[in-house]
This record gives C-alpha cells, sequence and structure tokens, in this order.
C-alpha cells in the first residue's frame, strides 16, 4: 500500500470519503455557454487573491500625508493617505502594479462574465421551474457583484473616484425618509468626509465579499441540489424515425406539434425527452479537467491584461481636487446604463408627493435602475413552467422572453451610449444639449422596435402556439440516473 | 352527523379523535337536545364534553366561552417564542441606529459674508480686468470654511448680455457669480458649451445670463448666485452668502 493509499484510507476512515464519492459522478453537460458560470466564480477567486496583496499595502485614509515614493511629479506634496498608497502599490510594491491591473481586470470579468452567464441563463429560458430561486440568488450576486465594484473604484480616492463616490453619495441621499440615515451610514456623514473611505474600504474587503460567498455557497447548493439543465437532446439516442423534428437547433422551424411522444422503445438507450438523466461529463475527471482549462485561461486572459493594458492610472489622474471635475468623467461601463438614465431624467422628474421630495437624482439613478432589476428578479414568475423543466429552451422558440432580453439589452445600451454622450457628442461633433432629446428618444424607440421585431420575426403574431418544445411531461422514471456518467453526446447528424 | 364534518375548529389533539368512532354516533341524538337549550354554555374545551357533534356556529356565542379562541399550550409556546424572538432581533437591531452617528461634521455656517474677498486658486484677489467679457475662473472665499461648498464659477458678460431674471444688485461690471456645485448629484460645474455652463456629470445645463437658470438636463434647480460688487481697493468682495442652498437637495 502506497503512502498515499494510506494517508487517503486514513482520512477516509474518518471523514467517509467514499460515502460522499457520489459527487464525483455529478453530470455537467458538456455545453461551452455553461462554463460562463465558472469563468465569474474563477474570477472571484482572483479578486480574493489579488485583493488581499493589495489590502496588504492599502491605507483607507483620507488625511494628507507627505509622498515620497518615485512618482517625480507628486514629490513632497500632500496627499490623502488612501491616494498615496495606491501610487506606492502602482510604482513601488514589486509586482504592485501588475496585481492592482489585474484585480481591476478581474472585477471588469467578473462582472461581464456574470451578466453574459445570466444572459445564457435567461435565453435558454432555464430560470424556469424549478430554478427560480437559483434565479434570484444569481440576481443578487449580480448586484452585489456591481457594488464590490464601485466600493473598489472608490478606494484609490482620485479625482475620478471621488466624483464617483460623491455622485453615489447623492443618490443615496436622494433616497425619500431613509436616504439620509442611510447615506449616512455607508458613507459616514455628508460626502467628503474622513470616515466614508475606511467605511468603503470595510465593505469593500469584508462584507460585501462575505455576502458573495454566502449567495455563491447557495447558489452552488441549489445547483447540485437541483442538477444541470441540458440543452435539448438531438436525436443520438433514440432510433431516427422516433425524432419528430421539433427544435433542432440548426433547422429553427418552430412547429407546434410536439408532443411528448417521442417513442421510448424497449431500447436500453436514453429518451431524448427523458428528463430524469442529466447526459454530461462527469464531476471528476472530466469536468474538474475542463474547469482547470477554464481557470487557466481565465488566469491567462487576465494576465496579458494586465500586462499589456494599463488601467485606471491614478497618477495621471491625480487626487481628489474638491473644487473641480473632470470633463470625461463617467463610471465603468457595467455602470454605465445608470449613469445613462441619471442624465437622461428630467429635470421635471423632480417633484413632492405628500411632503416627501422626490428627486431627479433618486428616479434616475436608483428608482429606474431597481426597476430593471425588480424586472429581472420577478421575470421568472412571468414567464412560469407549470411542470418542472429539465432541458434548456430554443430561443428561437420563445418569441415572448426572447423579445423581452433584446428589450432588457437594448434598453441597457443605450442608456450606456446615453451616460457616455460626452464622447458620443465628441464624435459627432456637436453638443451634449443637442444629443439629449434624439437619446431619450432612442431610450423608448430602439428597444421597442427591436422587442417587437424580435416578437415578429420569431412569429409571435403569427402562431397562437407559444412555447412549443416545452412539453417535458414529467413522468417520474425510476432511474437516478445522475451518479452515472454517461457519454458526451457527439451528433452530427443533419 | 353533518355537524360533524363542517365543524369549523382545527383538528383535535390525537386524545379526542377515538371518539369520533361509532360510540359518537350512537350518543348523538340524546346530546342533541341537551346541547339546543345551553347552547352558548358548553364547554368546548373540556375533554368529556367535546364530541363537538351538537355545537351550531353562532355568532352569538360568546366568544370567551368559543373553544376556537382558546390558547393551547402550543399556542403559549408560539406567542412567548414570538415576543422574545422579536425582542431579541429589535435589540440586536437597535444599536444599528448608532450607525448614523457621524463625528465629521460639516461646516454648516455661511460661506461668504458681506465683505470677503473673492480669490482664485492661488489665492490672488480678482481685480476687474482680470478675465474678459466671456471668459469664466473658479474662485473661492479668501477664508475658506468648508471647502466642499465654496469653489465659485466667477463669469463675465456685457452688461447689457443679462437678462432681467438677473438682479442688477447681484452683478458688478459684467461679473456674476454662481455655485460651482451642481444641484443635481454634486460634482463641479466645470464644463461650458458656448455661454452655458456644463456639469460634466450628467450634462446639466446652466445659462448664466439668466441667473444660471436650467435649461436641460436633469439639475432641479438653478445654481445659488452670489451677489458681489467691487470693494474701495478695486477687488472683488462678496456682498453676502450665496442666494439658496449650495448642492443637491435643499431648497
Amino acid at each position: 500500500m502506497s503512502r498515499i493509499d494510506s494517508a487517503y484510507d486514513w482520512l477516509d476512515s474518518r471523514l467517509d470519503l467514499d460515502g460522499g464519492s457520489d459527487f464525483l459522478g455529478k453530470a455537467f453537460p458538456a455545453e461551452d455557454s455553461f462554463l460562463l458560470g465558472e469563468v465569474a466564480l474563477f474570477c472571484f477567486g482572483i479578486l480574493v487573491a489579488t485583493g488581499t496583496f493589495l489590502a496588504f499595502f492599502y491605507e483607507p485614509s483620507t488625511a494628507a500625508v507627505e509622498y515620497s515614493g518615485s512618482v517625480v511629479r507628486y514629490q513632497g506634496e500632500q496627499l490623502p493617505a488612501a491616494f498615496k498608497s495606491v501610487l506606492n502599490i502602482t510604482y513601488d510594491v514589486p509586482f504592485g502594479m501588475f496585481l492592482r491591473r489585474m484585480h481591476h481586470w478581474a472585477a471588469h470579468l467578473f462582472v461581464a462574465s456574470i451578466a453574459l452567464h445570466m444572459l445564457r441563463v435567461f435565453f435558454t429560458g432555464a430560470y424556469r421551474n424549478p430554478r427560480e430561486p437559483n434565479w434570484l440568488v444569481g440576481t443578487g450576486l449580480a448586484g452585489l457583484a456591481m457594488f464590490a465594484a464601485y466600493t473598489g473604484y472608490s478606494l484609490p480616492y482620485d479625482e475620478f473616484a471621488s466624483t464617483a463616490v460623491g455622485i453615489g453619495y447623492n443618490v443615496a441621499a436622494s433616497i425619500p425618509i431613509v436616504g439620509d440615515p442611510l447615506a449616512s451610514i455607508v458613507f459616514g456623514g455628508q460626502f467628503p468626509t474622513s470616515a466614508t473611505i475606511p467605511r468603503l474600504f470595510f465593505l469593500h474587503v469584508f462584507l460585501i465579499p462575505a455576502a458573495i460567498v454566502g449567495l455563491l455557497a447557495v447558489h452552488m447548493g441549489i445547483l447540485i441540489r437541483q442538477k444541470h439543465t441540458e440543452a435539448q437532446r438531438d436525436d443520438d439516442v433514440v432510433p431516427p424515425d422516433a425524432g419528430s423534428g421539433a427544435a433542432g437547433p440548426p433547422a429553427g422551424t418552430p412547429t407546434p406539434s410536439d408532443g411528448a411522444g417521442a417513442a421510448d422503445g424497449g431500447l436500453p438507450l436514453i429518451d431524448r425527452d427523458d428528463d430524469s438523466i442529466v447526459i454530461g461529463l462527469p464531476a471528476f475527471p472530466n469536468q474538474a479537467a475542463v474547469s482547470a482549462v477554464v481557470f487557466f485561461l481565465t488566469m491567462a486572459v487576465l494576465s496579458l491584461l494586465a500586462g499589456l493594458l494599463p488601467v485606471h492610472n491614478i497618477a495621471a489622474y491625480g487626487p481628489n481636487d474638491p473644487a473641480s471635475t473632470p470633463s470625461l468623467v463617467m463610471p465603468d461601463w457595467f455602470l454605465m446604463w445608470g449613469y445613462g438614465f441619471l442624465k437622461l431624467t428630467p429635470s421635471w422628474m423632480s417633484f413632492d408627493v405628500l411632503g416627501i421630495h422626490i428627486s431627479s437624482e433618486f428616479v434616475g439613478g436608483l428608482f429606474l435602475p431597481s426597476l430593471v432589476f425588480v424586472a429581472v428578479a420577478i421575470w421568472p414568475f412571468i414567464d412560469r413552467a407549470e411542470e418542472p423543466e429539465h432541458f434548456t429552451q430554443n430561443y428561437l422558440d420563445r418569441p415572448f422572453p426572447t423579445a423581452t432580453g433584446i428589450v432588457g439589452i437594448t434598453l441597457v445600451m443605450v442608456a450606456s451610449i446615453a451616460g457616455m454622450d460626452v464622447i458620443v457628442a465628441e464624435i459627432l461633433g456637436t453638443s451634449t444639449a443637442v444629443l439629449r432629446p434624439y437619446l431619450t428618444a432612442a431610450i423608448v424607440l430602439v428597444p421597442a422596435t427591436a422587442g417587437t421585431l424580435t416578437y415578429a420575426i420569431l412569429g409571435g403574431f403569427g402562431e397562437g402556439g407559444d412555447e412549443p418544445p416545452s412539453s417535458e411531461a414529467g413522468d417520474p422514471r425510476g432511474s437516478s440516473g445522475t451518479g452515472s456518467p454517461s457519454q458526451m453526446e457527439g451528433s452530427d447528424d443533419d | 352527523m353533518g355537524d360533524d364534518t363542517t365543524d369549523p375548529r382545527p383538528a383535535r389533539d390525537g386524545t379526542d379523535t377515538p371518539t369520533s368512532g361509532a360510540p359518537v354516533d350512537r350518543e348523538a341524538p340524546a346530546e342533541r337536545t341537551d346541547a339546543a337549550s345551553d347552547e352558548g354554555e358548553r364547554c368546548d374545551a373540556c375533554p368529556g364534553n367535546d364530541n363537538g357533534s351538537a355545537v351550531t356556529p353562532s355568532i352569538y356565542r360568546p366568544f370567551w366561552a368559543d373553544a376556537r379562541a382558546e390558547l393551547k399550550r402550543r399556542d403559549y409556546a408560539k406567542l412567548l417564542a414570538t415576543v422574545g424572538g422579536l425582542t431579541a432581533v429589535g435589540s440586536i437591531a437597535a444599536p444599528v441606529a448608532g450607525l448614523t452617528r457621524v463625528f465629521d461634521q460639516k461646516y454648516r455656517g455661511p460661506v461668504y459674508e458681506e465683505g470677503i474677498p473673492l480669490v482664485d486658486e492661488a489665492g490672488e484677489r480678482i481685480v476687474e480686468d482680470r478675465i474678459a467679457p466671456g471668459e469664466q475662473l473658479t474662485v473661492f472665499p479668501e477664508p475658506r470654511p468648508g471647502i466642499e461648498d465654496a469653489p465659485t464659477v466667477l463669469v463675465r458678460f456685457e452688461e447689457s448680455a443679462y437678462s432681467d431674471q438677473v438682479r442688477d444688485e447681484y452683478t458688478v461690471g459684467g461679473y456674476a457669480a454662481f455655485s460651482k456645485v451642481c444641484t443635481h448629484a454634486g460634482c463641479m460645474v466645470a464644463d461650458r458649451d458656448g455661454d452655458v455652463l456644463v456639469c460634466p456629470c450628467h450634462s446639466g445645463r446652466f445659462d448664466p445670463v439668466t441667473g444660471a437658470q436650467v435649461v436641460g438636463g436633469p439639475p432641479p434647480r438653478s445654481l445659488p448666485q452670489l451677489p458681489i460688487t467691487f470693494s474701495g481697493d478695486g477687488h472683488l468682495v462678496a456682498m453676502g452668502d450665496f442666494q439658496g442652498s449650495v448642492g443637491p437637495g435643499g431648497e
């Protein structure tokens, strides 16, 4: 018996490892788009690792200290301690610049992969019964990721960061009734104060990550408990005559007459409609190897970005200047849509109701973006499935949800363009005031048009049949098949 | 027996259920005559009395004799657990209110007062030919309490350019001064598009010749104006504080 075996036996006798080995057979459907969530997970790990490094050097304070690092421009100047410490990380700590940029890029990729992951789940209808709870948890994670990014953005206390914090403070304080106490709690008093940065630092490095870890655990727990969704199987596991050409991905012809009655002969093959079995790679070793590749690719991409693309160059931005605001100030791309809402909200949206003041920065900065988040959160309860679903849906067969998704995407994109109106105005050689009515019109018309077009193209108006392939009648078959590592579907028919 | 099935009372505990068997059926007719007379007084809670067969639900029954209103052991436990739990949650939540305590109080006094000179970033006072019409400059009160409210944008136009909305005594020599803090989200109104002051954050627009009224974008109200004049020795001084509250919020 080798030493490894005896070590394993020692652990097994205490932790019953063999009893838990079922998990190693958990099936992961071999869909590339299913790996987006993993990218997000790995980004979070990288964020924690690089963030720990940064936190060892970062000073959460705005007190003025004299700078004596290697940036000549600020030599001997009084700078906020936070700004000074980030300068030190960037220019004097070995590998500091690389790890700081990596942290920055990982944050971007974290949010981006979460967004893409959500879009994947949305367009494949994977949020439906029974996965509504996990969609809610995921929505919470997306919100937390954005909040984490906002608090992190504020920490260097450069000119852009302080502007962002200031806007955030004013938006928070503009919430009717609870705004003032809430802003006092989060920002430690009327911004700017010496309490702001320490509180945002604590939120950024402890509370928000802890909440993310908690929700991630729930997210994973639900995933394991409910098992993966799976793409519609091609006909390769059933007799060739049985497939009623419903939703073959390349065909894309919605025939409303699908019926659950795909023949299941007495063959030992898995029926293509059998939703009691997940066909996929076993967690170990196959999926573990895939995940390792995903992890290393994520690391590689982030290293490449961090090494080659400078980002948030605070030495050029300069420390917080209370008497000015840079003319090209804008948030990171994933907050740009909220920024666009802030810009497009007209001033008449400041009004009083029953003695409560509703301000335009509340409407634009919080109310409208919250509506988008609420719409995302309650969507699984609007597009419901009565029976638990195992297979993902083809977005071409779901005119209404797909059109709604297109509305959401175009809305966010137009709002983001509105957030960048300064750049757009510069490119078009005009002013933001000229653009404004067009942008306001676009934010209503473009999503409406795109949604209607999508709906029409997918045949939403034509046929009365909704969602043809939604008929996996959940007949309870006895087999509990997820434990068995099944074959990959190597389908190249039609 | 129909009464038995429609009895709205919650399911009985295990001890009661045996009585609902055959013996009940036999006894029921005798009980019914009894029950009709003292229906309101029947002790529904007493186990011996309680086969539930003869009770006709009635709104006239005194509620205190109603078995449905009776607290059982389990109800007491639930009540105590609820009260205790809420107390515990409350006592944990109460200290959260302490988080609103702010130590770093913002300066709340006047930013300008009568006679306070306006200075540029370098601390130099503003003389009459400092800027030409059409230009602008960021100025501050010479002593600077509450620095975040202090930035002031000083513009100059031909005196005839100002509209009626600007009170004559607030401007002098073509100069007008406004708070630089945007009334929308508190950014500095640092950009300019022609004669219009533009906030770089959300493209709020203020027209200085009409008293920095909002002419576009989300800001809810105009930038407060600072009444200015020339002092005896020829530099700009304030004649008082801003005419309105500085920055977002406020009226």
